[in-house]
């Protein structure tokens, strides 16, 4: 299936979220509990590009569902 | 008419999206419908444009129906619209109840704010006496 939202380099996936929608301190939060997850983010224009450790998209789409989880803890 | 909510359905993909008007269901309602849905979808959000949020549902049930997950998502979505809007337009009455709440439990609690609500009452007097006699000088 095809995520827009998903990019792939190598063998790492990245998922494109929205500054507006997805704050840094949200991203900083999930680093900070799940740190073996996630690789490293940076920030581009009006997306935040977060890169995960050896996931799948399946690993990511749960990503992203932790990340509205964190929000609303 | 514009609609505040757009549904659209992409079987092929597998997802449904909705186009949200962010002027009246706010991202804290979006963020909040999307909690309820965490073990019925994956829930990615993007800006459609300046007042507009995607809202991109990916069903974990394959057979569950797009189009009921997008209609019960917006159902979710008109749920915690109502309950943010009640609970800004019932913050007043909220805090007098707990004022009062607090100071049955603590009868000296009224007293000091009387005293000190006099204390203020009294400042004020002063102060206007105070710049009335300046003037007068």
């Amino acid at each position: 299936m095809n995520y827009p939202f998903l990019q792939k380099q190598g063998n790492i996936l990245s998922v494109r979220l929205n500054k507006e929608l997805y704050p840094q301190d949200l991203i900083e939060r999930a680093i900070k509990e799940e740190p073996a997850g996630i690789h490293s983010f940076r920030t581009q224009k009006q997306y935040h590009l977060v890169r995960l450790k050896e996931a799948t998209s399946e690993d990511c789409l749960a990503f992203l569902n932790y990340l509205i989880y964190l929000n609303r803890k | 008419m514009k609609k505040d909510i757009v549904l659209e359905k992409n079987e092929k993909e597998d997802f449904v999206k909705l186009s949200v008007d962010s002027r009246i269901y706010s991202k804290e309602t979006i963020f909040s419908a999307g909690y309820i849905f965490l073990d019925r979808a994956y829930i990615y959000l993007d800006k459609d444009s300046a007042d507009k949020i995607g809202v991109w549902l990916y069903r974990k049930d394959k057979k569950q129906s797009l189009d009921t997950l997008g209609k019960e998502f917006y159902n979710e979505l008109l749920n915690y619209a109502h309950y943010y809007s009640s609970l800004r337009a019932n913050a007043e009455s909220v805090k007098l109840l707990l004022q009062r709440a607090l100071f049955s439990a603590a009868p000296s609690m009224v007293q000091e704010a009387e005293e000190k609500e006099i204390e203020d009452l009294i400042k004020e007097l002063e102060e206007e006496e105070k710049k009335e006699g300046s003037k007068k000088k």
